[in-house]
């Protein structure tokens, strides 16, 4: 039978073996760096490999990103030619997601974070309160994820639009899409939530142009990736008062470095990157199925586009 | 002529009586209490006016609260008894509420506290999961706001079910009844939040009895009244660590008085009764909706049964 290579920074290789092995009992399960002979891999299930592990591994059919991005597979420039790609995408996961955004957007739209500050100080006080049909939200990224917030942030009354590389169509989401009507998107977007994948084209796309094309008082939310944004482009956009609030779960570095501005900056809210994590259960349900196809000939579900990388 | 006398806080009043002059400018509206001939006076616009001015008007036909409650009108007791009593009865406001019992499930299953506490320290902690199955709703009053409620939360993808005085039949939303249905409901809800009328029946209906029928670990949000929650009960059941956390928008005494230890208690979030939040406007329109069917002897919206009292 053939192998199955496994890599992860942060998740247990003794429970995926357990996990897979559950549903696949006579599985090769084989951790890095510990590959045996490197023509016995066909399936690879992986996270931030270091970049030019697999280019030994010729018989390589498959690579399985363990989450919902793909960019730390694209990072090695020496991936097998043969190998598909393919990414986990997790309907429990797109919930959770969908939660964090909504915490957030809620949290902005209904100034949670002032009436903290009032509750801190004692102070019963009123404000002035926004109206929610105008107040215009936009989702950068209308896939799994996006497209599952846009729908959620829609159903609870708010005016939504959504951009992606190629136009979509989901339910009362106003539909932008590619470069050209990037700007008309930002135009209309008073709270921005990031969920793009990071390709070499969405990379730092939250940068001194697209933050000045948002009207002024607006939010940006992001939890894509860390790279999508211009971190000194933000800051400077929040200290002009341009950009009234930031809320990031990503960072270009991760853990955020205890010297990063963001820290202690007034209008930022630094997350941990909590806002969701694949769920162990259905993940495993999902690589099992894929390795049974791979292993069968056949191509597995939610495969990416090698060029487009996603 | 006939005359609207208007009752609430001052700059309020203004607000109200400038939008209902745009949309009627030959209207005649008096602020109390400068109410001139007390027998020009048709319609009262009430925000606890003090008792026994109500009783003053000979020629009353109508008395609207300009809230979605009518506790304040009803405490008073020479209240004129067969006069039409009608409550605000607003999309907005079912919205803004909706939203703010969304925002407050999310913060405190997200545990926003503790992120932010970690925030103030720049710790960021080891990876984790939330489950978005582990949020079950129940909501405690399903009229016109709790069934509102109860409709948005669902179409979040949360878990909702409801209990009322009366059966309510809404789609995908089990509904319990009576004092037998409250403790079946408890038992399986983790997330209470309370919208009910403010009623003899309903004074003190979230105490440390029904606290220990819910899950340890549970969480209680109140945007009903104050008095429906034993606050030492709920202080008792944060420490025994039976009640997670709450988020609290009414209690017995507003402004909440300096000295109530909920002010530092960090397990607690709250608001200062500001959860349905009015937009003129669209309320005006309501208002000057029922002034038009009283004097036209049509039937009236949001008319309430003085007998059960909401």
């Amino acid at each position: 039978m053939p192998a199955v290579l496994f890599h992860s920074l942060n998740e247990s290789p003794v429970e995926w073996g357990a996990a897979l092995k559950e549903r696949i009992p006579d599985l090769d399960f084989r951790v890095w760096p510990d590959v045996g002979d490197p023509k016995d891999i066909e399936f690879a299930l992986l996270w931030a490999l270091p970049p030019g592990s697999l280019v030994s591994m010729s018989n390589l059919r498959c690579i399985c990103s363990l989450g919902q991005g793909v960019d730390h597979v694209f990072l090695d420039p020496d991936l097998p030619p043969g190998a598909k790609i393919m990414r986990l995408v997790d309907p429990w996961m797109a919930r959770a997601m969908s939660e964090w955004m909504l915490l957030n957007i809620l949290r902005f739209h209904r100034q949670g974070l002032e009436y903290q500050e009032l509750e801190r100080q004692r102070l019963w006080k009123v404000l002035p309160a926004p109206e929610t049909s105008e107040r215009r939200v936009g989702v950068l990224g209308l896939g799994a994820l996006g497209g599952d917030t846009a729908s959620k942030v829609a159903a609870l009354g708010f005016d939504v639009a959504g951009w992606s590389r190629t136009r979509k169509l989901i339910g009362s989401v106003e539909s932008f899409h590619g470069e050209d009507q990037l700007e008309a998107f930002l135009n209309r977007t008073d709270i921005l939530c990031c969920l793009l994948p990071l390709t070499p084209d969405t990379a730092g796309i939250i940068h001194v142009d697209t933050l000045a094309a948002l009207p002024k008082g607006a939010f940006v939310i992001n939890a894509g990736r860390g790279q999508h944004v211009v971190d000194e482009d933000l800051l400077a956009a929040l200290d002009s008062g341009h950009i009234a609030g930031a809320a990031l779960d990503v960072f270009h570095q991760e853990p955020l470095p205890p010297e990063h501005p963001f820290w202690a900056h007034p209008k930022v809210q630094v997350w941990p990157h909590v806002s969701a994590q694949s769920n162990a259960d259905s993940a495993a349900a999902q690589v099992t199925d894929a390795i049974v196809k791979v292993f069968a000939g056949l191509d597995p579900n939610n495969l990416v586009d090698r060029e487009r990388q996603y | 002529m006939p005359t609207i006398v208007i009752k609430l806080g001052q700059e309020r009043a203004e607000g109200y009586i400038n939008e209902l002059h745009k949309l009627d400018p030959d209207l005649e509206i008096r602020e109390w209490p400068e109410v001139g001939d007390p027998a020009d006076v048709d319609i009262a616009m009430v925000w606890k006016m003090p008792h026994g001015e109500l009783a003053k008007f000979p020629n009353l036909k109508l008395i609207m609260s300009m809230a979605a409650g009518v506790d304040h009108v009803l405490s008073d007791p020479q209240m004129p008894r067969g006069i039409p009593l009608v409550r605000v009865t607003d999309a907005h406001m079912a919205r803004s509420m909706s939203h703010w019992a969304a925002m407050n499930i999310l913060r405190l299953h997200r545990e926003t506290a503790h992120y932010d506490a970690l925030r103030q320290r720049r710790e960021w902690p080891p990876e984790r999961a939330f489950d978005a199955d582990a949020i079950q709703v129940g909501i405690l009053g399903l009229g016109y706001l709790g069934s509102h409620v109860a409709r948005m939360l669902q179409a979040m993808g949360l878990k909702v079910q409801g209990w009322s005085r009366t059966a309510k039949q809404l789609d995908g939303i089990p509904s319990f009844q009576g004092a037998d249905g409250l403790r079946e409901m408890a038992a399986s809800t983790n997330f209470l939040v309370c919208l009910l009328p403010n009623t003899p029946a309903t004074v003190g209906v979230m105490n440390a009895a029904l606290f220990a029928l819910m899950p340890r670990g549970s969480y209680i949000l109140n945007a009903g009244r104050g008095a429906q929650l034993v606050e030492a009960d709920l202080t008792a059941a944060l420490n025994a660590g039976q009640i997670a956390g709450a988020a609290l928008d009414v209690f017995t005494v507003e402004p909440l008085p300096e000295a109530h230890p909920f002010w530092d208690d960090t397990r607690i979030i709250m608001t200062p009764h500001h959860a349905a939040e009015v937009h003129v406007p669209a309320v005006a329109a309501t208002f000057l909706d029922n002034i038009q069917r009283c004097r036209d002897g049509r039937p009236l919206q949001g008319l309430v049964n003085l007998e059960a009292g909401y």
